[in-house]
């Protein structure tokens, strides 16, 4: 096990190696530089100033040497300071990040409690009127382009019924709230991102609810506890949603990319002041050091997500956590 | 006779619905009218090729399933014991637990179980008594199913429904859980249901034994007069086919 744990963190280090590689050369295929992002409109620029622009910052060399450099510099941590406006990329970063954080960490728990009764009862209820009502859904949610659902949701309940707030996370006024309705506010805001966000992942995890319960219900093991003439309440949760839900949490660590990049629509659409949001704008302008500390950043995230529930399911798992003699 | 166990015409068919319509299609006749008695203390094997509705006898004596019509009479506790010990014991309980477990829930105090599933454990002959924090994947088939046996017995019950108990073992093995199975019958004056495919184990074990074919009963008798002087043709047919050793 500790084996498996040690090989397991190693193993992020050449993922994130080869990830910001990509994300790195597609970053520079891309037409456009940010010399002309930042002074193209100014006339007063000349040619020669972007030129000494492209030198000062190593943008004339290519694309495999400037990667070489930033790999130099982000093994001492540093992941340098933005084209743009000159601030350390980890400031930037770390002054948005809390509230992707809350985002997504809502999405997550609104998705689990959520989806995971919906597959659970569909499974036990099989082919019951709530377990057909509820295929109809899951098949309009898979098919459904969520920032599409996005402009819908900000359509109906931001403008036509003008319910929720449709962007941003705190209006200027917060500073003259109390806490209670700072709160009140913040949940408000929430309200539409979060529901965008969940919406797709819902589909899909109470799916793989509904298929591990089944699963786990045609296991001979479940048989014999009702032979041991247990009740179904306890044959239920003690023998099927047991097994049953670890399957489960391993399928979230699964989503979590998902959710991330997710984030990048979603913040931007709602004016998010997230991650997702600075990533994005930071490709917009061409914003090099920005975007690969976003994407690396988020890289990591993932990956430790991903470690993370493997982690889980083993522990959980007695035939992986206690080595069998036999 | 003392009979134990009165089954009379019981039928079981399985009907398969399609999603959309709820349309019935033709149904599975798994148990088509069968009738036998088991009289106490004795064992009853049950023979046929998979798919003649054995399984499903062992589900509807035990309750598990309910028959679409017929008569059951049964005179004491039931349990089970089923073929395959690697699928039937929770992979994330320990034995404690799963042994335990039945007793647990009919409210008996955690001392008295612990008590129980040590004796009960140490009759089906696991020699190591560490076993109780054990989870199944750690131990081998054939001590899988003694723990399935114990099971099973912990509950005392007065029969036991034994669904193909050694037909996923070795053959080594087989003879072993065999043997121990009639040890305990005799020890604790249970009655059998024996199920199994296998002819010559089910003549090792039985005293009256009924031949089965697609979900009815063809021949009952007892066994010295199904291996030596078979009546109905189908059990001819299955007798002359058990390769000779």
């Amino acid at each position: 096990m500790k084996r498996y744990i040690a090989k397991r963190l190693l193993l992020i280090i050449p993922m994130l190696i080869g990830i910001s590689f990509i994300m790195f050369t597609v970053m520079h295929l891309a037409p456009g530089d940010t010399a002309s992002i930042k002074y193209g409109m100014n006339p007063e620029v000349s040619g020669s100033a972007r030129a000494n622009f492209d030198k000062m910052y190593d943008l004339d060399k290519p694309v495999l040497v400037q990667y070489g450099l930033w790999v130099k510099r982000l093994i001492s941590l540093d992941f340098g300071s933005s084209l743009i406006d000159d601030q350390a990329v980890m400031a930037k970063i770390t002054s948005r990040l809390p509230a992707t954080l809350l985002l997504q960490i809502i999405s997550l728990f609104i998705i689990f409690l959520i989806a995971v009764p919906i597959g659970v009862i569909s499974a036990v209820k099989r082919n019951s009127f709530f377990d057909r009502i509820m295929t109809i859904f899951v098949f309009i949610g898979y098919a459904t382009p969520s920032f599409w659902l996005a402009l819908l949701l900000i359509l109906f309940f931001g403008f036509k019924l003008g319910w929720l707030p449709i962007s941003g996370m705190s209006p200027w006024y917060t500073a003259y709230l109390d806490s209670f309705d700072r709160t009140k506010d913040l949940i408000a805001h929430l309200v539409l991102p979060v529901v965008a966000t969940a919406f797709g992942s819902l589909a899909a995890l109470s799916r793989y609810s509904r298929s591990s319960v089944i699963e786990v219900m045609n296991e001979n093991y479940v048989l014999t506890a009702r032979a041991k003439g247990l009740s179904s309440s306890r044959i239920v949760t003690a023998h099927i949603l047991k097994n049953a839900l670890l399957s489960i949490i391993t399928i979230m660590g699964l989503s979590l990319p998902a959710l991330i990049s997710g984030s990048f629509i979603f913040e931007t659409i709602f004016a998010w002041p997230g991650m997702g949001r600075l990533g994005y704008e930071a490709i917009m302008n061409y914003d090099y050091p920005v975007v690969m500390g976003v994407g690396v950043i988020a890289t990591f995230l993932t990956l430790i997500g991903i470690f993370l529930s493997d982690i889980a399911y083993a522990f959980v798992d007695p035939r992986i956590r206690v080595g069998g003699e036999k | 006779m003392n009979a134990i166990i009165e089954v009379t015409d019981i039928k079981k068919y399985f009907a398969k619905k399609s999603f959309f319509y709820g349309a019935e299609k033709m149904p599975v006749k798994a148990v088509d009218g069968v009738s036998f008695t088991i009289d106490k203390g004795k064992t009853f094997g049950l023979v046929g090729e998979s798919g003649s509705g054995k399984s499903t006898i062992a589900k509807l004596v035990t309750g598990i399933l309910v028959p679409d019509s017929g008569k059951m009479s049964i005179e004491g506790d039931i349990d089970i014991v089923f073929q395959d010990p690697f699928s039937s014991l929770n992979p994330r309980m320990t034995i404690r637990d799963i042994v335990g477990e039945s007793l647990f829930v009919k409210g008996v105090n955690r001392e008295e179980i612990e008590d129980k599933v040590v004796k009960i454990l140490h009759r089906v002959k696991m020699k190591n008594m560490e076993c109780l924090d054990k989870y199944p994947h750690q131990f081998s088939g054939g001590e899988r199913q003694r723990i399935a046996i114990a099971r099973a017995l912990v509950t005392q019950p007065d029969i036991v429904v034994l669904d193909e108990p050694v037909s996923s073992l070795d053959v080594s093995i087989q003879a072993g859980i065999l043997n121990l199975l009639k040890d305990l019958q005799e020890e604790l004056a249970l009655t059998y249901l024996f199920i199994s495919h296998d002819l010559r184990v089910v003549e090792f074990m039985s005293d009256v034994v009924g031949v089965m074919k697609s979900g009815k009963i063809v021949e009952i008798a007892s066994r010295q007069e199904i291996y030596s002087n078979p009546q109905n043709e189908y059990t001819r047919h299955l007798l002359s086919s058990i390769p000779k050793i």
